[in-house]
């Protein structure tokens, strides 16, 4: 894979998004609930849509 | 072996056949497809996404589905069999090692299916509409190089993705870190 904008956009939200699902796991052992993975979700939510306002 | 065993077995297995389906087309597209098509002239191109590519992603995406179905389906059937019924026990969930890596890999699971469906197939199926119209004559749209990109960086994403996310499945039975 080349070290295009493509290639280093989507490591850098697969990097962001991977640590929010660290720290959700590590949360919901913390809270003993589950809510906390809403957390990584919300930061994909984010991720789609940075994607989806990429016009050219 | 029990009735509730085998359904167990048979989740699992379906799981495994269809996420290495999946995330084996995922590496093609990332590792060889995107490469080669970049070498390839517009005519041959022209060809082959109305054929090859039309193909790779029919079971590239419903793949996509089973895996996370039939992981989703293990994962709640395991919790019930272990007594756990979220949002209606009240109890605290698991939070094993398996619980918890299997948690965080089928997130990421989740994540990539999402993507497969609202991001990659959604601009894939426009560009092959439009590499089949332009076949018969129309011109291509100016959108296509937007779809193709948005396309692009939602696969990348899923590659890396794919990483964490295999590595969190395999923790659940191999690695002691809770």
């Amino acid at each position: 894979m080349a070290w295009s904008f493509e290639f280093k956009s989507g490591l850098l939200w697969a990097i962001v998004v991977s640590l929010l699902v660290a720290v959700a796991i590590w949360a919901e052992v913390a809270t003993h609930t589950l809510l906390p993975l809403l957390i990584p979700i919300v930061g994909y939510i984010a991720f789609a849509a940075w994607v989806a306002r990429i016009k050219k | 072996m029990g009735a509730a065993e085998l359904y167990l077995i048979g989740l699992r297995v379906t799981h495994f056949i269809a996420g290495i389906t999946w995330i084996g087309l995922l590496y093609y597209f990332n590792f060889v497809q995107v490469p080669t098509f970049k070498e390839l002239d517009a005519p041959t191109r022209s060809i082959l996404i109305p054929r090859l590519v039309k193909r790779v992603l029919l079971w590239f995406r419903w793949s996509a589905v089973v895996t996370v179905v039939a992981g989703w389906l293990y994962f709640f059937s395991w919790w019930a069999v272990s007594g756990y019924f979220p949002f209606a026990s009240g109890k605290a969930p698991p939070t094993g090692t398996w619980d918890l890596a299997i948690t965080a890999g089928g997130i990421l699971g989740t994540m990539m299916l999402v993507n497969v469906w609202g991001l990659i197939w959604r601009n894939q199926k426009k560009i092959i509409a439009a590499t089949e119209a332009a076949a018969k004559g129309t011109p291509l749209p100016p959108e296509m190089p937007m779809w193709a990109k948005q396309a692009l960086i939602a696969s990348r994403f899923n590659t890396v993705l794919s990483w964490p996310m295999l590595f969190f499945m395999a923790s659940a039975s191999h690695l002691a870190f809770a």
